[in-house]
């Protein structure tokens, strides 16, 4: 048993972290004040495979499996979850999708400008009357010749006002509905019909920008499905599991840039003649801090272990999703007041922190649906299937 | 055109604490990192092998142990041809890097670092006067053009002046902090090069013929020089009266 990273992924993180300090940090304040991420620092980190960790080489990626990409994403969150939260639902759900069903012809034709940041990617699900209830969806995509017609909207769909290609979730069989009836298709952003809405305004992840997508008779090859024709929601949901590792990964990123701050101003600030940090108040919410986020390293790098050498991860997965987004939003919540007023300051980051942690409780399925996916893996290992 | 890079590694200063009146240094968290000037030296090389257009060789090398694999990997992942190991604990390695030199045969350039970060030794120095190279020091930038070194240094330390300096090779080059940063490795190149088992080679000292190791300076001891006095506050009649 051994718990430690092995040396090439310590390496990895040590060049991922000295790419985070030095080039996405020093302009995360003015990301979240402008709410735009420069196009240059995309590409800038698809040069250095950071666009294609889990990905293998022959297809632009870096090979470095679901452990190389939860590395990366906790220390992409420290710096920045603006940034953290494009590249993640660029490579977590976005191209993960076409990673994982998608011909070898589509693979070769999209992944390696994607993996390069030449591409952005997203990923399509939620409809103006499909959150929680995925399968609701109504997107149709009917069959015309060697072309399906997609026609409908999408909604609250992350990098949409940005993305090149759009994994978008349409009905192809309204008979069977979502389970059976639906199929994934590679849209391209700029084929006739497609439209952005404008980007939405949110409390957190200001540079990262969510917008309506509107599909009015794009028309979309053959080629560019996605894995089975009816069983797209199959794609999909596969896909989000997956997700769910590397989001506790962001979380867990999100978590230590929190205790960070807190322990350098509990070392820094004095109060009463001495350091805050002599105070058992302050040393307590230090201490629960660290104890938490040190469980949920735990959790994410063996639920990366599970992934990556093919074990069963799903119910595991739930846990990283549901664990993290609280613990970040604890921690996020105890920094704000270890730091006092200054928490409250828009110009230091615990004030981004707290505004970005919350949507981590909400996006790739909430909370709630973590439970309900944890409960209905566990009780399924006794024999019984729950009804959604 | 082959060119080598010399690199040490360092414990990071970042996680020592030194106590002075203990006279100690403690060890808070013991990570290492690439020399901050060899890295440079590191930078200058591939920079000159992008130049050529790839028409070069560039050769890695460090005394060390597992830890110094580790950073010659890290130096194989950023595209250096080969990476050289000479396993070695406190044998000096002036001697060994130049037994090296003579070892591969006709090295054109060798780049290093100005100082090391912990104990403030050129190496590039001494390698120069052992093999009788050109010698350069200080360099911020270096290229070659029809086998003439060209290199910037910066001579004035207010940072206003910058002096050309041209020789011929064979040259050794060693690299002040200013000069450009490294680059970052390609993620993929990172896994493969730790993943690969023969990235790093290994020459031992037996094999450049080095018998008799005993280094010429013996270490007694270290200690921080001694707490100064504070001295004593005058005023100016005073001062005019000591002139006078």
């Amino acid at each position: 048993m051994d718990f430690d990273l092995s040396p090439e992924y310590t390496a990895l993180r040590k060049m991922i972290r000295s790419v985070c300090e030095e080039e996405i940090a020093p302009v995360a304040h003015k990301i979240d004040e402008t709410g735009i991420v420069e196009r240059d620092l995309l590409r800038k980190l698809g040069e250095l495979g950071i666009l294609g960790v889990p990905f293998p080489r022959e297809y632009g990626g870096m090979g470095a499996g679901e452990i190389g990409y939860c590395i990366m994403m906790e220390e992409m969150n420290r710096a920045s979850a603006s940034v953290a939260t494009i590249v993640g639902a660029h490579i977590g759900i976005g191209v993960m999708s076409m990673y994982l069903d998608g011909s070898k012809a589509l693979k070769a034709k999209y992944m390696p400008d994607l993996c390069s940041g030449k591409k952005v990617c997203a990923f399509a699900l939620t409809e103006p009357n499909a959150g929680s209830d995925a399968a609701g969806i109504q997107l149709r995509a009917t069959l015309e010749g060697d072309s399906y017609m997609l026609d409908g909207q999408k909604m609250w769909i992350t990098n949409g006002p940005i993305a090149d290609v759009i994994n978008v979730l349409a009905i192809t069989d309204p008979a069977l509905g979502a389970r059976g009836g639906a199929t994934v298709f590679a849209v391209e952003s700029k084929w006739e019909g497609y439209s952005t809405g404008k980007p939405e305004r949110k409390m957190g992840l200001h540079g990262s920008p969510t917008s309506l997508l509107n599909f009015d008779n794009v028309r979309v090859p053959k080629e560019n499905v996605i894995g089975q024709i009816g069983l797209g929601f199959v794609t999909f949901m596969k896909t989000l599991d997956i997700g769910r590792v590397s989001l506790g990964a962001a979380t867990l990123g999100g978590a230590q840039a929190s205790l960070d701050a807190s322990v350098r101003w509990a070392r820094t600030r004095s109060q009463y003649g001495k350091q805050i940090a002599h105070n058992q108040t302050i040393q307590f919410m230090l201490a629960d801090m660290a104890t938490e986020i040190e469980s949920l390293r735990a959790l994410v790098y063996r639920t990366a272990w599970l992934v990556d050498s093919g074990k069963p991860f799903i119910k595991e997965a739930g846990m990283c999703k549901l664990l993290g987004s609280e613990i970040a939003s604890r921690c996020v919540d105890r920094a704000v007041q270890i730091h006092g007023a200054l928490g409250l300051s828009r110009d230091f980051p615990m004030e981004r922190g707290f505004r970005d942690a919350r949507i981590s409780e909400i996006f790739e399925g909430t909370n709630e649906i973590q439970r309900i996916v944890i409960a209905s893996e566990l009780m399924q290992e006794v024999g019984v299937r729950l009804r959604p | 055109m082959k060119i080598l890079v010399l690199l040490k590694n360092i414990l990071d200063p970042h996680g020592m604490m030194i106590n002075r009146k203990a006279g100690k240094v403690f060890i808070n968290k013991k990570e290492w990192l690439m020399n901050p000037s060899d890295a440079r030296a590191l930078e200058a090389g591939l920079k000159i092998k992008d130049a050529l257009n790839g028409d070069a060789v560039v050769i890695a090398a460090a005394v060390g142990d597992d830890v110094t694999a580790n950073l010659l990997r890290d130096a194989k992942a950023l595209g250096v041809d080969r990476a050289i190991l000479i396993p070695s604990k406190d044998a000096p390695a002036g001697r060994l890097y130049t037994a090296l030199v003579n070892h591969l045969g006709d090295i054109d350039l060798i780049l290093t670092g100005g100082s090391a970060l912990d104990t403030g030794e050129n190496i590039g120095a001494q390698i120069a006067e052992g093999l009788n190279f050109a010698f350069i020091g200080g360099a911020v930038k270096c290229t070659i053009e029809n086998d003439v070194v060209h290199v910037t240094r910066k001579d004035d330390p207010a940072g206003r002046l910058y002096n050309g300096y041209d020789c011929d090779l064979p040259a050794v080059v060693t690299f002040s902090r200013e000069a450009p940063s490294l680059r970052y490795a390609h993620g993929g190149d990172i896994i493969i090069a730790y993943r690969d088992k023969n990235a790093v080679e290994t020459i031992s000292a037996d094999d450049l013929g080095l018998t008799d190791l005993q280094p010429i300076v013996v270490e007694r001891g270290q200690s921080t020089p001694p707490e100064r006095e504070f001295g004593k506050q005058v005023s100016v009649e005073e001062v005019v009266n000591k002139i006078r």
